[in-house]
C-alpha cells in the first residue's frame, strides 16, 4: 500500500504547495483508491462518488497550503473527501438521520448465526456465493447509508479504510472519546440492521449453498 | 463483583475490539466476559459486524483522478476552511475539464497553453479575419466603379442602416476634408470612419435644410481628421491602403491570416477534447 516513503511524500507535498501539479498528481495516484473508496461507501452511488472525489482532489490541491503536517496526509485528504460527501448527502437529503434509531430497540443476539454466515460467505469463489456476496454488499451498503452522518464517517474511516482512532479524530476534527462513541454506536446500529435482515438472508444463503452442494 | 450485575456497554466492547481500553477497563472487561455468556455473544456479534465491513471489497476506480496540468493553484494564501471555499468554486466545471483531460489518454504535456490564451488567440484571429474581409470588400468595391454603377451597390452591400443619408451627406464633407488627399469613395469613407456615420444622420434629423448638413458633416469629419493630420490611409506592409488594389491585397492577407489562426486554434481545442 505504502509505495511512497514518508519523506518522499513530504517532498511531494512541499512541491505541491509550490503549485506543482505533477507532484500533486503523484499523491493523487497514491491516494485515489482510498479516497474514492471512502466517498463511495459514504454515498453509495458510483457516479456521484466519482464527481465528489474529483472535486475533493481539486479542493485538496487548492488548499494544500493549509496542510501543516500535523496529522497524516491520508487523514487530511479523507477529511476533505468526507466533508464534501457529507455536504452532498445533506443537499440530497435522502434519508432522515434517525431512521435507524427505531431498529436498535430490537436487541436479540439470536442473529449470530446469520452474522457468521455473512462473515464467511466471502471466502468461496463460485458464482453462487459471489452473487450472494453482491447481495450482501448491497445490504451492508444500505446499512451504512442509514447511519447518521457522523457515525457513518467514523465507521467508514475506521472499519473500511482502516484508519486509527487518532486519524479518525483528525479527519473529523473531534476528540478520541467522540470517535470511540460514534464508532460503537454505528457498529451497533449496523449489527442490529443486519440481524433484522437475517430472517430474509439465511434462506437465500441456504438456497445457494444447496445448489453448490448438488454440483 | 459489581460488573457481573450489569452487562458491558457496546462502547466498551467496541473499544475493546480496537484495543482502545485502558488497562483497568480491559481487565474489568475480561473478568466480566469470563462469566457472562450474554456479553460474550454480544462481543462475537460485534466482531462479526466489523469483519463484514472489513470484507467489503474496495470499489474499482471509475477513472484516474489526476488533475489537469493547467489547473490554477489560485488561492495560495487561503485560510483554513478548504472545503467551504471549495464548495463556492464552480468545481463541476473544473471536474468536467479534468475528466476530459483523462479521456485524452492522460497525455498531459500536450496542453502547454491555458484555455483563456487559446480563446483569446482564437478571438483575435476571428477579428483579424473580419477586418481583413472589410478591407478586402472595400478594395474590391473601389476596383468595381470602372465596371460601372458601383457606388449604389457599394452603399447597399455595406449593410449600414443609414447608408443612403450617410453617403449623400458625408461624401461632400469627406471630399471637403480630404480634398488635399487622394479621392476617397463614399463607401470606404463610411465604413472606415465611424464618426462620420454617427454624425451625419444627427445632422439630417436636426435640420431639414440641406444647406446645413454638409457643414455638420464637414465639422465631424474635420474633428476626426484632426487626429491623423496628414494621411488617413497609411501604407502597411507594402500595401498602399489609399489605393484600391492595396486595400484588396491587405484585406486578403489579413483575412487569410485570421482564418488560418482561427482554424488552428479551433483544431487545437478539438484535439484536446478528443
Amino acid at each position: 500500500m505504502d509505495k511512497l516513503a514518508r519523506d518522499d511524500e513530504e517532498k511531494l507535498i512541499a512541491r505541491s504547495q509550490q503549485g506543482d501539479v505533477q507532484a500533486f498528481n503523484q499523491l493523487v495516484l497514491q491516494y485515489q483508491s482510498i479516497l474514492f473508496g471512502a466517498v463511495f461507501r459514504l454515498l453509495g452511488d458510483y457516479d456521484t462518488a466519482a464527481d465528489v472525489t474529483q472535486d475533493a482532489f481539486l479542493a485538496a490541491f487548492r488548499g494544500i497550503s493549509t496542510y501543516r503536517g500535523g496529522s497524516s496526509f491520508r487523514a487530511w485528504l479523507l477529511r476533505i473527501g468526507s466533508n464534501m460527501a457529507c455536504d452532498h448527502w445533506r443537499r440530497v437529503q435522502r434519508h432522515p438521520a434517525d431512521s435507524l434509531d427505531a431498529l436498535t430497540e430490537i436487541d436479540e443476539p439470536q442473529s449470530s448465526e446469520v452474522l457468521s454466515a455473512l462473515a464467511t460467505s466471502n471466502d468461496e469463489g463460485d458464482p453462487e456465493t459471489k452473487l450472494l456476496t453482491q447481495e450482501l454488499q448491497a445490504l451492508i451498503q444500505r446499512g451504512i447509508e442509514r447511519l447518521p452522518l457522523d457515525q457513518r464517517v467514523a465507521v467508514v474511516l475506521c472499519d473500511i479504510e482502516g484508519l486509527s482512532y487518532e486519524e479518525v479524530a483528525a479527519s473529523t476534527q473531534t476528540t478520541l472519546g467522540t470517535v470511540r462513541s460514534r464508532i460503537s454506536r454505528g457498529r451497533e446500529k449496523l449489527r442490529s440492521y443486519l440481524s433484522q435482515y437475517g430472517e430474509l438472508l439465511p434462506r437465500n444463503y441456504r438456497l445457494s449453498t444447496k445448489a453448490s452442494d448438488n454440483q | 463483583m459489581a460488573q457481573e450485575n450489569h452487562h458491558l456497554t457496546t462502547e466498551q466492547l467496541s473499544a475493546h475490539l480496537d484495543g482502545q481500553l485502558s488497562d483497568l477497563e480491559q481487565s474489568q472487561l475480561e473478568a466480566h466476559l469470563k462469566t457472562c455468556e450474554w456479553c460474550q455473544q454480544a462481543l462475537t456479534d460485534l466482531r462479526r459486524t466489523v469483519a463484514l465491513l472489513h470484507a467489503l471489497p474496495r470499489p474499482a476506480l471509475p477513472r484516474s483522478f489526476v488533475l489537469p496540468l493547467d489547473i490554477q493553484p489560485s488561492n495560495v494564501e487561503q485560510r483554513e476552511d478548504v472545503v467551504d471555499e471549495a464548495d463556492r468554486v464552480p468545481l463541476a466545471l473544473a471536474a468536467a475539464r479534468a475528466r476530459r483531460s483523462e479521456a485524452s489518454g492522460g497525455e498531459l504535456s500536450r496542453r502547454r497553453w491555458p484555455g483563456y490564451v487559446r480563446t483569446a488567440l482564437r478571438t483575435v484571429s476571428a477579428i483579424a479575419a473580419v477586418i481583413g474581409f472589410v478591407f478586402f470588400l472595400s478594395g474590391a468595391l473601389v476596383a468595381l466603379p470602372h465596371a460601372g454603377g458601383a457606388s449604389n451597390s457599394a452603399a447597399s452591400s455595406s449593410g449600414t442602416v443609414n447608408m443612403p443619408e450617410v453617403k449623400s451627406n458625408a461624401s461632400p464633407g469627406a471630399k471637403l476634408a480630404t480634398s488635399d488627399n487622394k479621392e476617397v469613395t463614399p463607401s470606404s469613407e463610411a465604413t472606415i470612419i465611424p464618426q462620420t456615420v454617427t454624425a451625419a444622420p444627427e445632422a439630417t434629423t436636426t435640420s431639414g435644410q440641406t444647406a446645413l448638413t454638409p457643414t455638420a458633416a464637414h465639422q465631424a469629419v474635420q474633428t476626426y481628421s484632426a487626429a491623423p493630420p496628414t494621411s488617413q490611409m497609411p501604407t502597411i506592409l507594402f500595401f498602399d491602403l489609399s489605393s484600391g488594389p492595396g486595400r484588396l491585397g491587405f484585406g486578403f492577407l489579413l483575412l487569410l491570416l485570421g482564418v488560418m489562426g482561427f482554424v488552428v486554434f479551433k483544431r487545437r481545442r478539438q484535439l484536446e477534447r478528443a
